[in-house]
């Protein structure tokens, strides 16, 4: 066989999966490196987990290839590919007790019975859950489940790791120490993990990469800092995190950059090659936004309508001139934790701060 | 005589209970306890007219279930046709009224070889009916010599091509004739005899049926039926093949009679239906209808000659010697019913 | 652009509107203090047709068996234990050990046959599914004992299937199909098979469509998927249905008479002849009370090896 030039762990080419008449995974590309924690990340519908039922091996693309380690595996069933899957619900065996279940795969894998408990209680000992082996699934708490389900499907030390929204059953906290443990065991195993989310937090938190898809297409492929500083789309930048987005229409350009005029005020804009007259809108994140009082600084001169406390600071909400809302972030101490409502404020932000997008809601890759 | 479906009589005595509130206020009203398909529609409106009375028609499916129901005293019966050994039994428990002979003229008409009887002597308690055989039925397609004895029956070659009625007292009899005992014995020893003579018959039964065993000979299912009288007469109007015969070390007889119980509601009535019934045009009209034998004589020779020639209605006189009826044997019954229960089970 | 804060707090959900209370919610209603009392009247009609319809004639079974019979076959009631004596003859238990034998048979071909089809129908899509379900159903309409006379059209030699096995020219002789233990089986087999199909496709149909996948993703093939995942969660089902099917299977006497010839006496057809021809009331009422008794076993074994009572109905 043919090895593609790519050196991907998991390499997904023009796939495409329909059913009936409905595309839900649009001509996808994706190569997923060895040992990356990679994160498909959308609203519900995008195509995610159907991708990666389409690795697992639960669903069929309609057409394009999927291989594994070089090997082309689209048309294997399940159980004939080295990828282990981690269930959303943990579908544990409830018939057997939890050292059982971790072994179902082993034992369907003829490793030598002597060497299955072994196996079994380090595989149990990765998720601090060596002493339940003998309880039954129904006596674990959600969270017990969820590492007992990983137990299981490291124990046979898959080329890729997926997990299916895994920690969406668990409460806020336990889902906060889960991600800690995930990355934890992914650090130390060096597997390749792909996880599949719709909590955008979750996915910055924990990924190496992110891949962010909208309506069976990806949106944008890259490190958590650039999907979350450098969006490429209007749906990235309103998904990942909170953003001001401002309509903005392009005055003149000049050797630096390009001045553009939003909320009305004028505003340079760095790098972006847009002629003049167009229109463009602008992504500024709620805590690059400052309140200034230097009259000499270029700034929205808003009104305050909220004040929201969050706890590790404080957000307002004001209301320019021309309608447009903004919202801005700042650490208790800044000028900004002192707005009041009804006040009026000045809003400033750096250029580096501003991403410009095109328009239209798509295509910007 | 044939027993009819349980579900279906279940189902008519409803209608007919149902039927029975609606006239239960009439004085001249018959209640008769019979047998499915025994009497003419038009006799019994004939009755009706005659007498200015209502039959109400209640059927049962075999004796047992006759007795049992006038044991727990229900319905309120002026007149019941039940066998041999069941009037002897609803005698002996004191279910039934004498009759009185001076009122029915027409118990003349009976031929004398039915009447004094042993179930009844004297005739006190019951007045004939009609009568039948249990005996062979073939199909001489397949049935080349025909079976003159019991013994004939086990012929290897007829292996699983028998057809017999589900009646251990009829089978039983069968192997009690062949080694020359009556049909009625209560010695244990004999009956024990006549089991191990029957083994061998067993695997040449094809099925038990008392519901429709001529539908099994009719077809040529089976070559070979042990049933009663009236089947056979039915299966050869179907299939010009079948013959019928008693063998010669035996057979069965059979004979209904008519009944009153005790607290009949319309004592007189009963009389006059039983006398009614004994006419000989009224006989014949049933004899015509049913393929039973007649017991009035008087009836039997206003019948048309094919219905008198035919062989299982009226076998030849000869034919009946050896015939007899199955008598009540008390306490006996149960040993006929274990015998025949551990020939079915093939012990 | 950031969500605008809403501070617009829902007007208080409208209570439910009152439901009329009708004459026996509000004889209930009356009631409510004294919810024994309650509990007694609403289960009152169900009880009493309970006690008349069921309670009274297995009281009179019961007393009976204990009673003996006359010459004729009157019932005297003097108490004795000879009817349960008499049951412990050999011929008697080994009637009782074939009849055993022959339900099992049954209930095993009704599981194999069964299985799959339930299987099968909880496999398919919804819509699909109500009308399998239906074709499994639909024979019930019918009595019993006309389906049994469907089979003797079909069986005898004479039938459907020997003629269009002579017209293919597979067969010169008829083939001998009614009156033989496989044809009383196969009708068993036949009536029964629902009573196996519904609680296994219950149970299939519960099945967790997850647990499939894990198991094939932890590499079991279809076959290890089914023995060792699909089987044992369905179990219940299996359980459920095997009594249901069990315990009929002992006492339809009639189809194994009609299909079967008659030939084997089993535990139902020895009932019905001490009530319909032998004449012995008693007797046949302790068989009644054993057959009775073995099937609470039965119950009281599937209900102490985890099974739940109302799978049964």
């Amino acid at each position: 066989m043919r090895r593609p030039l790519t050196v991907g762990k998991v390499v997904l080419e023009n796939v495409v999966k329909r059913y009936g008449n409905v595309e839900v995974v649009k001509d996808l590309n994706l190569t997923i490196n060895q040992g990356e924690f990679l994160t498909l990340l959308g609203p519900s519908g995008c195509g995610k987990t159907t991708t990666l039922m389409m690795i697992a091996g639960f669903e069929f693309p309609s057409a394009g290839r999927i291989r594994i380690d070089g090997a082309d595996v689209t048309d294997k069933p399940p159980f004939l590919r080295n990828v282990n899957t981690v269930f959303q619900n943990y579908a544990l065996f409830p018939h057997m007790k939890v050292a059982d279940n971790v072994a179902f795969g082993l034992r369907t894998r003829r490793t030598p019975k002597s060497e299955i408990p072994e196996r079994v209680r380090h595989a149990l000992s990765l998720v601090q859950m060596e002493e339940y082996g003998g309880r039954w699934p129904r006596q674990l708490s959600g969270g017990q489940q969820q590492r007992v389900a990983l137990a299981r499907a490291l124990v046979l030390q898959p080329e890729v790791l997926l997990l299916d929204e895994p920690l969406g059953a668990l409460d806020l906290k336990l889902r906060k120490e889960m991600q800690v443990e995930l990355k934890h065991l992914h650090r130390k195993l060096g597997t390749t993990f792909l996880f599949v989310t719709h909590d955008q937090e979750e996915a910055l938190t924990m990924s190496d990469r992110i891949v962010v898809m909208n309506g069976g297409r990806i949106e944008q492929i890259g490190p958590s800092a650039e999907i979350y500083d450098r969006p490429k789309t209007r749906f990235v930048a309103e998904f990942i995190g909170e953003t001001n987005m401002l309509k903005a229409r392009v005055l003149e350009r000049n050797g630096s950059g390009t001045l553009v005029e939003a909320a009305g005020v004028r505003l340079p804009l760095l790098g972006a090659a847009v002629p003049p007259g167009d229109r463009v809108l602008l992504s500024v994140r709620p805590e690059r936004v400052r309140v200034t009082t230097d009259p000499s600084q270029q700034a929205v001169l808003a009104r305050v309508t909220d004040r929201i406390y969050v706890g590790s600071g404080v957000k307002i909400i004001a209301n320019a001139p021309d309608g447009t809302t903004l919202t801005a972030s700042g650490m208790p101490g800044t000028p900004l934790a002192d707005c009041m409502p009804g006040e009026p404020v000045r809003l400033t932000w750096d250029a580096e701060a501003v991403v410009p997008l095109p328009e239209a809601g798509e295509g910007a890759a | 005589m044939s027993k009819k479906r349980f579900v279906a009589a279940i189902l008519l005595s409803v209608l007919a209970l149902a039927s029975l509130v609606g006239c239960s206020g009439s004085k001249n009203q018959l209640k008769l306890f019979s047998w499915d398909s025994y009497y003419p529609e038009e006799v019994l409106k004939a009755f009706e007219e005659e007498f200015d009375a209502k039959i109400v028609y209640d059927k049962y499916p075999s004796n047992e279930d006759a007795i049992a129901k006038l044991r727990a005293g229900g319905g309120q019966y002026d007149i019941v046709v039940p066998s041999t050994y069941a009037v002897q039994m609803m005698i002996k428990e004191g279910l039934l009224q004498p009759i009185d002979l001076a009122k029915i003229p027409n118990i003349k008409n009976i031929e004398p070889e039915f009447m004094n009887q042993k179930h009844d002597p004297g005739n006190k308690y019951s007045a004939p009916y009609m009568w039948g055989t249990y005996g062979i039925a073939y199909n001489a397609k397949y049935v080349k010599k025909a079976p003159e004895k019991w013994a004939d029956l086990l012929n290897p070659e007829y292996k699983g091509r028998i057809v017999a009625v589900d009646d251990g007292r009829e089978v039983m009899g069968i192997g009690l004739q062949a080694l020359g005992y009556s049909r009625n014995v209560t010695d244990p020893a004999k009956l024990k005899e006549a089991q191990e003579w029957l083994k061998p018959l067993m695997p040449n039964i094809k099925a038990w049926d008392s519901d429709n065993p001529k539908a099994m000979l009719i077809s040529g299912d089976a070559w070979l039926g042990l049933i009663w009288n009236g089947d056979g007469a039915l299966a050869m109007n179907e299939n010009p093949d079948i013959r019928y015969v008693l063998p010669k070390d035996g057979g069965g007889l059979w004979m209904d009679s008519f009944v009153v119980p005790k607290g009949a509601p319309n004592l007189e009535l009963a009389h006059k239906f039983i006398d009614f019934m004994l006419r000989p045009e009224i006989g014949a009209k049933a004899g015509v209808a049913y393929p039973y034998g007649m017991a009035n004589a008087e009836a039997k020779k206003l019948l048309p000659e094919k219905v008198r020639n035919n062989a299982a209605s009226y076998p030849p006189k000869e034919s009946l010697k050896k015939a007899e009826y199955v008598e009540d044997l008390g306490d006996a019954a149960a040993l006929f019913d274990k015998a025949f229960t551990e020939l079915k089970a093939g012990k | 652009m950031a969500a605008p804060l809403r501070r617009v707090s829902a007007p208080p959900p409208e209570p439910p509107a009152p439901i009329t209370p009708g004459p026996i919610r509000y004889l209930l209603d009356l009631l409510r203090p004294r919810p024994a009392l309650r509990k007694w009247l609403m289960a009152g009609p169900v009880g009493l047709w309970l006690l008349l319809f069921q309670g009274v004639p297995l009281v009179l079974i019961l007393v009976m068996s204990f009673a003996s019979r006359t010459g004729t076959g009157a019932i005297k009631y003097d108490f004795t234990v000879d009817n349960y004596v008499r049951f412990a003859e050999p011929l008697y238990l080994s009637i009782l050990v074939k009849s055993i034998a022959v339900a099992l048979g049954v209930t095993l071909i009704a599981l194999l046959v069964g299985y799959p089809l339930a299987y099968f129908i909880a496999t398919q899509p919804p819509e699909k599914r109500t009308l399998w379900l239906f074709l499994v159903i639909v024979p019930f309409w019918t009595s019993m004992l006309i389906r049994t006379y469907g089979w003797i059209f079909l069986l005898r030699g004479n039938g459907l299937i020997n003629n269009v096995l002579m017209g293919l020219g597979l067969t010169d002789q008829p083939l001998n199909l009614l009156h033989t233990q496989g044809a009383a089986m196969l009708g068993l087999v036949y009536m029964l098979l629902p009573f196996m199909v519904l609680p296994i496709y219950t149970s299939v149909e519960k099945l967790d469509g997850s647990l499939i996948r894990a198991a094939y993703d932890l590499g079991a093939r279809p076959v290890r998927t089914f023995f060792s995942v699909v089987m044992p969660l369905t179990m219940p089902g299996v359980a459920a249905g095997s009594v249901l099917v069990m315990i009929p299977s002992i006492g339809l006497f009639y189809v194994a008479d009609l299909l079967g010839g008659a030939k084997t006496v089993l535990i139902g057809n020895l009932i019905q002849n001490q009530f319909r021809q032998a004449n012995d009331w008693p007797f046949g009422s302790a068989v009644s009370v054993i057959l009775a008794a073995l099937t609470m076993v039965l119950i009281f074994l599937y209900v102490r090896s985890g099974g739940k009572e109302e799978d049964l109905l």
